[in-house]
């Protein structure tokens, strides 16, 4: 859980009352407003990556308004992606310090005024400010606390909701190109720029959906039995196995902290309510104290981010976190290489007219929606475990990006698509892993710098997929060259057992009690 | 079948005998393109040159060795049935058999992956630069057939009717000769069997034309090539702006001469048309087109055993206007624009669509509404001023040649300021409504718990105190609340 202030329920009454209050898991989790959540965290999917998905055709429009290269336009639509996924550890930083609610409503209006100014461009490096820098960073104040929050939510059926959360994408490409594709064609592009605009205004109605999550009683748990309890009553937190022992350690302090905070301010209020009753001095009381707290909070969300990142007990040494950014890496790059190619493979081995009656990016597109939510079913049993699901995901994946080359009839290819689709649904495991790996409170900055990876390599990809087809002017070595960069990034997550020098032993221990 | 324009331009200034040692010593394709397309910018306008190149050559090769944009204009290269049918692989096969069947060449792989630089490729580029570098009819050069006889390139024409060119090349061993050998259709039926592979019998189609100055009219020639089998219709559109005479030439190709016992004619409409036999396998019109009323549709029909016909269209340059409506708003300014690809216009006029209507724009009458400009030969510009709701509608652009007047369509829009702003405020208003909704939804949700809780607490407490009967202090309510 995350350390911020609203995020906190106020009820730390009862410090005498340890061990006699039973454990009351709220009941949000894995139901009543986690469903909320889902459909909040699914229309921020639809409406912000499908609009990525769908700025095919705006990116036409515009080379014809603006006559520039084709490759200085496109560069709009892919620094608006890129920049949604690089902000990510910035805004972990804004939701330690303002909680995930707050983030994703100013994401929201931010997304919606970068969508309205780029209405009024007039030429293509003006849509770069607008569209590029202004409506990413709000896509991704919004997109990662959409994230975020479902992991919070659920604890038992994590990967399901997350993967239902991530079919907004699919739905998103549909929707978002038939609506953009209506009101270009009815009001001229500008107008419809504009009214997207006020369509992203809704991205602040899933915000506002974003309770925060109060953590009433069993926090107290945490905080009373230090040791051994530790680990067999915080699986109220997470039915998965807690790999990073420190982090609830450092809970309990937080807490306090928290106790001591909350206390002081209960004395000014009773101070205040038993001084003068003039008006004016309680009034500025208020205003003081109102930026004292904006001030504490600042400070502490910032305290949290800077030490998730560089302090001794930051993320980065979680050694298999580490491994696991790395695999981030070269994934993404080596995802999108396929998407690239598949149109001009089709014509290479004149494959037209079966592709006109079933496209294949179509074949993709439709099995990844299953793929997600099976998937997601799958690791959600408690037989097995998710990072084995995501591995054996990704090595169906890499295998088939390996063998595509080597595909040349449409039944063979439209074979190997659907396994693409279906290995790439682990996307919507990557939340997952990655609170498995550093837990619920870290979540957001974790996820932050994976989302960031993910961008990075988003960025790259296509440029260096277009670089190694120059060089080589064959298809087949940009296929080969992204499989193997994806074996190096799965070698990094296979040494995962190698590095986890603590894990197993706590590990056994655990179980034991179980 | 194909069509060639039969091609006799000799333009002294462009005469070269190509060495094959010349050839192989420009190893990097790039750098023969490029050297040939500046010599050819440098060569007088009239150029005459004619290549004949394998079209299955072109395909597979391009992608790999030359930069893209090339690639769409010479994937149309390819045969058309070959490309719709087989794919690039035929095409190379074709282009497999066309050299055998040219002599000298030797078997070309099927895939021409460029390592066999040299005359092919030397070839291959040239006939791109060419193509790229080919410039309106008027460019062309004018020679007589006769000197076409002599030592001769040949001309590839892209023209707005013609998608597809090819040409031969005469190949003598030792040295690359660009010469016609007798006349025309010797030449032509020379060696050329572009006939594709297997179940294609028919459409590759060739063009050379054959430019010649007669008085003050230009000549055109155009010819058809009739495939044996009756089933596929050919029909050919050839773009003229101005007066021409002009020889249609219908030719059965030597493959099929075994047809005996057939009958030719020439039509149009109903009207038939006396022909030339020119020679035994080749029949063939000579019109003079001077006004609208010349052109039309010319065919020509062959009834044996089977009946096979061909059609040529004669027509004037179209003008393209825009399919996607101009968006402006009441009170601005529309300016569209009407261009004319190659053929410039005599003139050009202005029509406003009123009801079913056409009614022509004239700007010095409303000059403070309609301004007419002809920016260039090829460009006009209609403005419109202080637009009103009226002014919504379809425009048309009238270019005005020589042999008759094309029209190109352009749609307005006008939309006042509220138009799209509707939506946008009941969009706004909509998620202002809904988050409202939800936070009042929560904040009664939670003050509903709070008394639930209290209720429990209190009960809780009302327990506790009845457990604590011995008068054990409870301290625990002076904690609770905050």
């Amino acid at each position: 859980m995350y350390a911020s202030r609203e995020d906190i329920g106020y009820d730390f009454g009862d410090d005498s009352k340890a061990g006699s209050k039973p454990i009351k898991p709220n009941p949000n989790i894995d139901g009543g407003w986690a469903w909320m959540i889902v459909l909040s965290s699914f229309l921020v999917h639809i409406l912000i990556m499908g609009s990525q998905m769908a700025l095919g055709i705006l990116n036409m429009e515009w080379l014809e308004e603006f006559n520039q290269s084709r490759g200085l336009t496109a560069w709009v639509s892919s620094l608006s992606m890129g920049i949604t996924l690089i902000v990510g550890p910035f805004i972990g930083l804004f939701i330690s310090m303002c909680g995930c609610r707050k983030t994703a409503i100013i994401g929201g209006i931010l997304n919606a005024l970068g969508w309205i100014l780029s209405a009024y461009a007039s030429n293509v490096h003006y849509l770069f400010l607008t569209f590029g820098v202004t409506a990413g960073v709000g896509s991704g104040m919004v997109y990662l606390p959409a994230v975020v929050m479902v992991g919070q939510y659920f604890q038992k059926r994590r990967a399901l909701a997350q993967g239902l959360s991530t079919t907004g994408t699919g739905f998103g490409a549909f929707l978002m190109t038939a609506l953009l594709k209506y009101l270009c064609t009815e009001f001229g592009w500008r107008n419809a720029m504009f009214i997207q605009g006020a369509i992203s205004l809704n991205l602040c109605v899933c915000g506002a959906l974003m309770r925060p999550l109060f953590h009433v009683v069993s926090e107290k748990h945490v905080v009373r039995s230090n040791s051994e309890d530790n680990q067999a009553k915080a699986l109220s937190h997470s039915a998965e196995t807690i790999k990073s022992n420190g982090i609830i350690s450092e809970e309990p302090e937080k807490k306090e902290e928290e106790t001591n905070e909350e206390v002081l301010d209960s004395v000014q209020h009773i101070e205040i309510g038993g001084k003068s009753r003039s008006g004016r001095s309680m009034y500025g009381l208020r205003i003081l104290k109102t930026v004292s707290q904006l001030t504490v909070t600042v400070r502490k969300g910032f305290a949290i981010w800077y030490s998730s990142y560089f302090g001794a007990a930051s993320l980065f040494t979680n050694r298999v976190f580490v491994a696991f950014i790395i695999w981030a890496l070269f994934a993404y790059s080596s995802f999108v290489i396929p998407f690239i190619h598949l149109p001009e493979i089709v014509k290479q081995y004149n494959l037209s007219n079966q592709n006109n009656i079933f496209p294949l990016t179509s074949i993709i597109a439709i099995v990844h929606i299953f793929g997600k939510v099976i998937l997601g079913i799958i690791s959600d049993l408690p037989c097995i475990s998710t990072w084995n699901v995501f591995l054996m995901a990704n090595f169906t994946l890499v295998t088939c990006i390996l063998t595509l080359p080597l595909m040349q009839t449409y039944v063979t290819l439209a074979v190997v698509c659907a396994l693409i689709g279906f290995s790439s649904g682990y996307f919507s495991l990557m939340p997952v892993v990655t609170e498995d790996l550093v837990g619920t409170k870290h979540l957001a900055n974790a996820y932050g710098i994976i989302i960031c990876a993910n961008g990075i390599s988003a960025l790259l990809g296509p440029p260096f997929a277009g670089w190694i087809y120059d060089m080589t002017h064959k298809y087949d070595f940009s296929f080969y060259i992204s499989g193997l960069l994806y074996m190096v990034g799965i070698i990094f997550l296979l040494i995962q057992p190698c590095i986890q020098k603590k894990q197993p032993r706590e590990k056994s221990s655990e179980e034991a009690q179980v | 079948m194909s069509v060639r324009r039969l091609a006799a331009g000799a333009d002294p200034s462009n005469n070269r005998r190509v060495t094959r040692k010349e050839w192989s010593s420009q190893q990097n394709p790039v750098f023969f393109f490029k050297a040939q397309s500046e010599k050819l910018a440098r060569a007088a306008p009239s150029l005459a040159f004619a290549l004949s190149v394998d079209l299955g050559l072109q395909q597979p090769a391009l992608p790999q060795s030359l930069p893209g944009p090339l690639e769409t204009s010479l994937s149309s290269r390819c045969p058309r049935a070959v490309r719709g049918r087989a794919g690039p692989a035929a095409c190379a096969a074709a282009g497999e058999r066309q050299w055998e069947r040219g002599g000298g060449w030797g078997t070309m792989p099927a895939a021409f992956s460029g390592k066999r630089p040299g005359r092919l490729l030397r070839l291959l580029l040239l006939c791109l630069s060419l193509s790229l570098s080919g410039g309106s009819p008027a460019d062309a050069a004018m020679t007589t057939e006769d000197t076409s006889q002599s030592q001769a390139n040949f001309l590839t024409k892209m023209q707005a009717g013609l998608n597809e060119s090819s040409a031969e090349p005469m190949i003598t061993t030792g040295t690359v000769n660009w010469q016609t050998q007798g006349s025309p259709s010797d030449h032509l039926a020379h060696g050329h069997d572009v006939s594709t592979p297997g179940p294609d019998p028919t459409t590759q189609e060739l063009k050379q034309a054959t430019k010649e100055n007669m008085s003050n009219h230009t000549f055109v020639k155009y010819e058809v090539i009739l495939p044996g089998v009756s089933n596929t219709s050919i029909e050919e559109n050839i773009t003229l702006d101005s007066a021409t005479r002009i020889e249609l030439s219908c030719r059965l190709d030597h493959k099929y001469s075994h047809l005996k016992n057939f009958q030719v004619t020439w039509k149009r409409g109903n009207e038939t048309i006396r022909h030339i036999n020119k020679t035994e396998n080749s029949w063939s019109i000579q019109l003079g087109i001077l006004d609208n009323s010349n052109l039309g549709s010319y065919s020509c029909t062959l009834k044996g055993e089977e009946e096979i016909s061909a059609m040529f269209h004669l027509q004037v340059p179209k003008i393209e206007g825009k399919e996607k409506p101009i968006v402006t708003y009441e009170g601005d300014t529309a300016v569209m624009v009407c261009k004319s690809f190659g053929y410039t216009p005599i003139a050009w006029t202005w029509y406003v669509t009123n009801g079913s209507e056409q009614i022509a724009i004239n700007d010095s009458l409303l000059a403070d509404k309609y301004v007419i400009n002809r920016v260039s030969a090829n460009v006009t510009h209609l403005k419109i001023l202080k637009l009103t709701k009226e002014d919504d509608g379809v425009y048309w652009c009238e270019a005005a040649f020589e042999l008759g007047k094309s029209k190109g369509k352009l749609k307005l829009k006008v939309l006042s300021f509220m138009v799209p702003l509707k939506p946008f405020l009941a969009i706004v208003a909509e998620a202002i409504i809904l988050v409202t909704i939800v936070f009042l939804y929560e904040i009664y949700s939670k003050r509903k718990e709070k008394c639930a809780e209290d209720e429990k607490e209190f009960d809780q407490v009302e327990q506790l105190k009845s457990e604590e009967t011995n008068g054990l202090e409870n301290s625990s309510t002076r904690h609770r609340k905050i």
